[in-house]
């Protein structure tokens, strides 16, 4: 869609802001409360409407961080909110002990201020780090209609180690149900405590500001174009970005009043990198910085630590640690990240009106001959001394007077001469574009789109690379299967303390469901904890605990 | 690490004592090459424990171990002393096997490791920061407070080779920072947090500007690139600069994509055609293959095609060769430094090879011009092991004879040429290839008489290398040419007029690499030589022509030879070879001799001796030298000298200049000397414009000694005392060349300006009649002039445009000086041999090749040529005549192309 409309229903989804002030909070889970190095915080989200208390998606991506006792974020994560949930996952490699929160919000939940973000208190343990720790939780909890809300059944209630457990549950009406099941000690004492964005309810609160737009539709990069020589921000200043990932694609922005440019990139999910360009026509050198999407103000909470827990605790930590080394030393390869965007994409453009694919054809080492010899849709024209390719449209059958888009596995090239004078050894294809197309407010005369097999590595002077995370891929927790008799008597230990975790089960129309899962080869006391949202918003929760011996 | 699991397990039995009985437990153990799953099962059945281990871990090892009632850690640590296996145990009960990595049961000892505390947010990888666009960043933005420092390290590293940097300077310049790398190329850097431009130097090396935004500690590697200071986009081959240095001299490779660029008559590639276009190089008249290099006559150039000699390389009156362009990898022309493995002729070598056949897939060329039609074959035999190509052309000329002048336009021809030339991969080592090849013409000239000949060759090749440094090609094969001439149509003086010569030869040519210095050829060569030089013979029985026949010629030709490729440093090479060649006359045979002192004819004929089969009638020989040098002057310029002798054992007769198929061949006998040339020549090569340019300038001074020459009104066919109508005159010939040759770029091709000269000279009464009174005269192929425009235009890929160019002096001919009257007719008086010249000569062919689209794939590739054959329509005379004419003596002047010529010709491949 081109940007100018988006700018339009942008404009009106501010308006729209002002009066109604539509407003989000967020329910935020965990897998459990004690982490110690190596282990992954699973956590899952789900978004409702603050002002209905209804499950309702408004935005499109959620940001996690985790904040240490001083407020600063230690790690950062992008969900995409599917259906108003997500889910996601960190791995803790080797963070200081100490209490920590993980903190969920909506860029759009930045507008109303960080006492409105969810916020869980969780613990992590490095013995090669030690600290002091906050135990006891200043974060506001939901307060739920525990017990008999949910009932819990699990089919036995002491296993043996690699034996499965059935976990039936009933909620008394449909609804979504997490369902956790780790080894509780005296530290992980086995809370079945929600946390949601109750430091101030979003409802209640005036909004602060109209900076952050509502992510409807995926990410939507913001920054500013500066100009070089004065380092003052530029109004009105076409900006260029390409995402280049597979697929590769562009967008184009223009600059408001304040320097403030925005690009409405949609879906991007793992790491990419983003190449930032305007359009050096123009006299000036201008950059764009895209600033951060994370809050900058993550905890309006800060923790006071007292209590130091190894001395206490030194039993407790000794065996966590010990199944903690264990799992990340014999880890099974089952973190294998999925795309959740379908495989293969076309080009923005849609269909060229001209492809060809390199190794149907002769070879040539220049670009010009490659064009000349074959592309019969380009024209190559010598200007002050200078090679040109000019795309001819198909309408008119006449050369464009204007210089094509010239795109290089997605970038745009400005530089004709420098496209000129690449290697065509790495030519994969090329797409044109023979007739004028429109994007935003801008026309391009053309587009020469070429793929090359390798990645592009140098770009013009004016561009900035920069590297951009998109939302998390998808990573199920996966448990072992042991329903045969050699898996069982495998032996490679299984130390797991989180037996099982699912944020996303559904109970059919009468409110039952149920799980399945394996205990490990870890003694000890473990709690199962259920946690249901019915349709209407409302929060119940329940736990049961086995033994494994 | 044991001694601390010890500890550890120690600690763990004095936490709980219950659980010492499991662990304590006294074992038998005798383990012989057992592996793990083995022993943990073992332990497992007299301990109360559990083993947890990864078996993929211990994948191939085993463990030799046995004790009398030992305790189950007494045996881990036995078998695991010195290996990287550890063991932890767990509730004294539970026994986890690492390999590498620790598992603390204690998390006092597992803070003790000084592994555990790296810096938080750094996995094993560090980033590394090679783009000058991007912006690296380093820990999380908005979390570090302004002003706070942070440290980064890191390791400086040469892009392509990741090597460290020594000594390479890392700085910032807001505050001003400085550190340099140490000896492994290490930096330590103290940066406030937020965004910096980091400015990487080092000797040699791409300066690198990196924009990095840091808010914590971190590690950051740089790398940097050479600097190169390019040419642009120029590629110096090693072909480009071999014409300055190689120690050879005068010789010119042309490959088969520069014989198809130019244009020739009528469209058709060819591959003799392209090589009188190069300086030194002439031929007689326009529609002839008879090549006459540096003065020598047609007879003294050797032609090889795939080692097999061919006597007669021209079709349908010379006007194609008979090589068929498809066939053809690349032609070499050697005109002064010829390398001792070549021998036999004065003159050249024109070595053409054949091509290889596809051993991947099967493919096909062809064409269709206005006279030929063409067509190869190629393909695997066995996938890449052998290949073969067969490849034919044929004519159907015979509507462009209905446009010859009008006394010719009742003629007819037709010739045909088949190559078969296969290849098989024995293995890395040998390789085997052979080829066959059969060319035929038949015409006859608006009269009775047919020609015919017909050139049959066959070679063997087997190349086997022995080791790197030694490698020999040995080559076999058997060569024919033959012609007949007949009449049949009055039965009653009908004839067959038959010639025909056989060799059969054997050749190992061995390539020694000493060192860098030095690389030694050498080899023997041997050729049986069988002629017929002659037969007349009725065609029926009606006939009353009487039968005649020359007395067959036997010969061996031999010869043995080392050649040395010296290099004194890059700037002098010396090529020093040695040939030493043997010729022996072979009986059976009658030998005439003659009277000393007096001139040879029949009627000094002293006696006849008879040779028997076998015999050895007369030996001829002597040593041959090869030798060049070259001397860079600079990078892109040299200076050669050479210095060659030759032998040549057999002759050509003939009357013509150009080659005809009546021509005989004459081996050389005690009557008829061997020729023997010598030559000096000196050259200065260079390069211009980045090599695209080479440039050569020789200059050349020859002898050639007893040259083969006639007395006037020679009788060169059936003649049984052929020595009393030859004479052996002497030889000179000098000249200069001018080659300067552009290969690449839109516009290519060469310009090549030849002066020189021929002279030869009898002055001796014994040996015959004195011609033009014992002066110097020049031959028929003299043409002191010579200048060549061959100029290819590529206005893109598919289209191009070829120009030639050619201008010479007029060839001399002996004309009529005056008249007599005798036998009631009007006979012509000719003046001095060769005094006299005809006009000049002047050519110039445009053509335009079309080639197809470029897709790789699709059933046939075709592209077209269209041109125009001799542009100027300048009527250039071949030869002129004088004819006696009802008593009248008329001149003639015969022009063969008279007109402009339009051709086009289509070709393809599939």
């Amino acid at each position: 869609m081109p940007a100018r409309y988006i700018l339009l229903i942008l404009f009106f989804w501010q308006v729209n802001a002002v009066y109604s002030q539509p407003a989000e909070k967020i329910l935020l889970q965990t897998d459990k409360q004690w982490y110690y190095p190596g282990e992954t915080i699973w956590f899952a989200i789900n978004v409702y409407n603050a002002c209905g208390d209804t499950l309702e998606q408004l935005s499109n991506i959620a940001y996690v961080e985790l904040t240490g006792a001083d407020g600063k974020s230690v790690m950062q994560s992008k969900l995409k909110i599917e259906e108003s949930q997500g889910k996601g996952s960190m791995t803790i490699d080797n963070l200081s002990s100490g209490s920590y929160y993980v903190v969920a919000y909506t860029s759009w939940m930045k507008n109303f201020g960080a006492a409105t973000f969810a916020r869980k208190p969780v613990y992590i343990v490095n013995p090669a780090k030690p600290g002091l720790m906050n135990t006891s939780n200043t974060a506001q909890e939901e307060q739920t209609a525990a017990g008999n809300a949910v009932r819990i059944e699990t089919s036995k209630k002491q296993y043996g180690k690699r034996e499965p457990v059935t976990i039936n549950f009933s909620t008394g009406k449909p609804s979504r149900v997490s369902v956790s099941v780790y080894r509780t000690d005296n530290l992980e004492k086995g809370s079945d405590n929600i946390y949601m964005s109750h430091v101030a309810d979003p409802c209640s609160v005036r909004k602060s500001s109209s900076l952050y737009i509502l992510e409807k539709r995926g990410h939507i990069l913001s920054g500013k174009v500066i100009d070089r020589r004065t380092q003052m921000p530029a109004a009105g200043i076409l900006g260029y970005l390409s995402t280049i990932a597979y697929p590769d694609r562009l967008f184009v922005a223009v600059s408001d009043s304040t320097g403030t440019i925005r690009f409405d990139v949609g879906d991007i999910e793992g790491k990419t990198e983003l190449v930032l360009q305007t359009d050096p026509s123009t006299p000036n050198n201008y950059t764009i910085e895209i600033n951060s999407p994370f809050a900058e103000n993550v905890s309006s909470v800060s923790q006071k630590a007292t209590n130091d827990i190894f001395q206490a605790n030194a039993e407790e930590i000794d065996e966590a640690m010990m199944s903690a080394q264990v799992q990340k030393i014999f880890a099974r390869n089952d973190s294998l990240r999925q795309s959740r965007l379908p495989g293969k994409t076309y080009p923005f453009y849609g269909k060229p009106d001209a492809f060809y694919l390199m190794s149907e054809y002769v070879h040539f080492s220049t670009v010009e001959e490659i064009l000349r010899e074959y592309i019969f849709t380009v024209a190559v024209q010598k200007r002050a001394g200078k090679l040109h390719p000019i795309v001819i449209d198909l309408l008119t059958r006449k050369p464009f007077a204007q210089q094509p888009l010239i795109l290089v596995n997605g970038v745009p090239i400005f530089d004709v001469e420098r496209f000129m004078q690449m290697n065509t050894d790495e030519f994969h294809s090329i797409g044109i574009v023979a007739g004028r197309y429109f994007m935003g407010r801008n026309i391009f005369y053309g587009i020469i789109d070429v793929r090359l097999n390798t990645p592009l590595n140098e770009f013009g002077v004016n561009a900035r690379v920069m590297d951009f995370q998109g939302t998390e891929m998808k990573a199920d927790f996966l448990q072992p299967d042991y329903s045969n008799e050699s898996s069982r008597l495998d032996r490679k230990p299984d130390f797991r303390s989180v037996l099982y975790w699912n944020p996303r089960i559904k109970t059919d129309n009468n409110g039952n469901g149920s799980v399945e899962l394996y205990t490990s080869d870890l003694e000890g006391e473990y709690i199962a904890v259920v946690q249901a949202i019915s349709a209407d918003g409302k929060v119940t929760t329940n736990k049961s605990t086995i033994q494994v011996r | 690490m044991k001694i601390l699991s010890l500890s550890v397990c120690l600690i763990l039995i004095t936490l709980s004592g219950s659980a010492q009985k499991q662990l304590s437990a006294k074992i038998d153990v005798d383990f012989r090459n057992a592996d793990i799953v083995s022993i943990v099962t073992e332990i497992e059945k007299q301990a109360e424990v559990k083993f947890y281990l990864d078996p993929s871990q211990f994948d191939s090892v085993s463990f030799t171990v046995s004790g009398q009632r030992v305790e189950v850690t007494q045996v881990l640590d036995r078998i695991f002393a010195n290996s990287d296996y550890k063991y932890a145990v767990y509730k004294s009960k539970y026994i986890i096997i690492t390999k590498g990595r620790q598992i603390y049961t204690n998390h006092k000892s597992y803070s003790g490791d000084k592994q555990q505390s790296r810096n938080p947010n750094q996995g094993d990888s560090v980033q590394l920061a090679s783009n000058d666009s991007k912006l690296y960043v380093i820990g999380i933005p908005g979390t570090a407070s302004r002003g706070k420092s942070f440290t980064l390290a890191g390791y400086v590293r040469d892009e392509k080779t990741g090597e460290p940097i020594v000594g390479a300077s890392v700085q910032i310049n807001n505050p001003v920072r400085r550190v340099v790398t140490d000896d492994f190329g290490y930096y330590t850097i103290e940066v406030p947090s937020g965004r910096h431009v980091f400015r990487i130097e080092s000797m040699g090396m791409d300066d690198r500007n990196i924009n990095l935004a840091i808010y914590d500690d971190g590690k950051l590697d740089f790398e940097l690139k050479g600097r190169v200071t390019t040419l642009k986009n120029v590629v110096i081959s090693r072909e480009k600069l071999n014409n300055i240095k190689s120690a050879q001299m005068g010789s010119q490779r042309i490959d088969f994509k520069t014989i198809r660029q130019v244009p020739v008559v009528l469209g058709e590639s060819d591959v003799l055609k392209v090589i009188t276009t190069l300086p030194g190089v002439k031929t007689v008249g326009e529609a002839s293959t008879g090549l006459n290099v540096r003065g020598g006559s047609s007879d003294q150039n050797l032609l090889l095609f795939n080692d097999a000699t061919i006597y007669n390389p021209s079709h349908f009156f010379g006007m194609f060769s008979a090589f068929n362009p498809e066939v053809v990898k690349d032609v070499v022309l050697y005109k002064s430094s010829m390398p001792a493995r070549y021998g036999g002729r004065l003159s050249s070598v024109v070595d053409i090879s054949g091509k290889e056949g596809n051993k991947k897939e099967y493919s096909g060329n062809g064409g269709l011009g206005l006279l030929t039609g063409r067509i190869m074959l190629e393909g695997p035999i066995v996938k890449d092991k052998s290949s073969f190509i067969v490849a034919g052309r044929t004519t159907y000329a015979n509507w462009l004879i209905k446009e010859l002048p009008k006394e010719y336009r009742n003629s007819k021809a037709s010739f045909y040429d088949i190559n078969l030339l296969l290849s098989h991969k024995i293995n890395k080592n040998n390789d085997l290839y052979f080829t066959g090849y059969t060319s035929s013409d038949k015409f006859n000239l608006n009269s009775d008489t047919t020609y015919g000949y017909r050139n049959v060759n066959f070679s063997g090749k087997w190349k086997h290398i022995f080791s790197n440094k030694l490698n020999v090609v040995v080559t076999s094969g058997w060569d024919n040419y033959k012609y007949l001439v007949s009449s049949e149509r009055n039965p009653v003086s009908a004839y067959k007029l038959k010639f025909d010569i056989r060799q059969s030869y054997l050749k190992a040519h061995f390539t020694r690499y000493i060192n860098s210095g030095h690389t030694i050829d050498f080899g023997v060569n041997g050729i049986i030589y069988q002629m017929n030089p002659g037969t007349f013979e009725p065609a029926n029985s009606g006939s009353v022509v009487e039968y005649d026949k020359l007395q067959s010629e036997r010969g061996i030709e031999s010869a043995i030879y080392v050649n040395d490729s010296w290099s004194i440093g890059s700037s002098t090479s010396v090529e020093a070879g040695v040939r030493y060649s043997m010729f022996n006359v072979m009986g059976p045979r009658n030998i005439n001799s003659y009277a000393k002192g007096l001139p040879r004819s029949e009627e000094n004929i002293t006696g006849t001796n008879s040779y028997d089969r076998g015999k050895i009638i007369k030996s001829y020989g002597g040593p041959e030298y090869r030798l060049s040098l070259r001397q860079s002057i600079s990078a892109n310029s040299s200076i050669k000298l050479s210095y060659n002798t030759q032998r040549q054992y057999i002759h050509m007769l003939s009357n013509t200049a150009a080659m005809a198929p009546t021509d005989t061949w004459k081996l050389s006998d005690p009557n008829i000397k061997p020729q023997s040339g010598t030559q000096y020549s000196i050259g200065y090569y260079t390069n211009v414009k980045s090599n695209t340019i080479e440039i050569s300038l020789e200059s050349y001074y020859k002898q050639i000694n007893d040259y083969l020459d006639y007395k006037s009104g020679a009788i060169l066919t059936m003649n049984h005392n052929i020595e009393t109508d030859v004479i052996n005159t002497r030889g000179k010939a000098y000249g200069a060349e001018l080659l300067i040759k552009k290969s690449t770029g839109k516009l290519n091709g060469w310009i090549s300006y030849t002066w020189s000269r021929i002279l030869l000279q009898q002055n001796d009464p014994v040996a015959g009649e004195l011609i033009n009174d014992g002066k110097e005269y020049p031959a028929n192929y003299d043409k002191p002039h010579d200048f060549t425009i061959i100029a290819n235009y590529r206005i893109n890929h598919r289209v191009s445009f070829s120009l030639n160019s050619i201008y010479n002096t007029g060839r001399p001919i002996t004309v009529p000086v005056g008249r007599f009257y005798y036998s009631n007719s009007f006979r012509t008086l000719y003046g001095p041999r060769n005094a006299h010249r005809i006009p000049d000569y002047f050519r110039m062919d445009l053509s335009m090749n079309v080639d197809g689209n470029h897709k790789l794939k699709q059933k046939i590739h075709s592209s077209w040529t269209f041109g125009v054959y001799n542009l100027t329509a300048r009527k250039n005379p071949f030869s002129i005549y004088y004819v006696s004419e009802n008593g009248v003596i008329n001149g003639y002047k015969l022009s063969i192309f008279g007109t402009a010529i339009l051709f086009i010709s289509y070709n393809f491949r599939f």
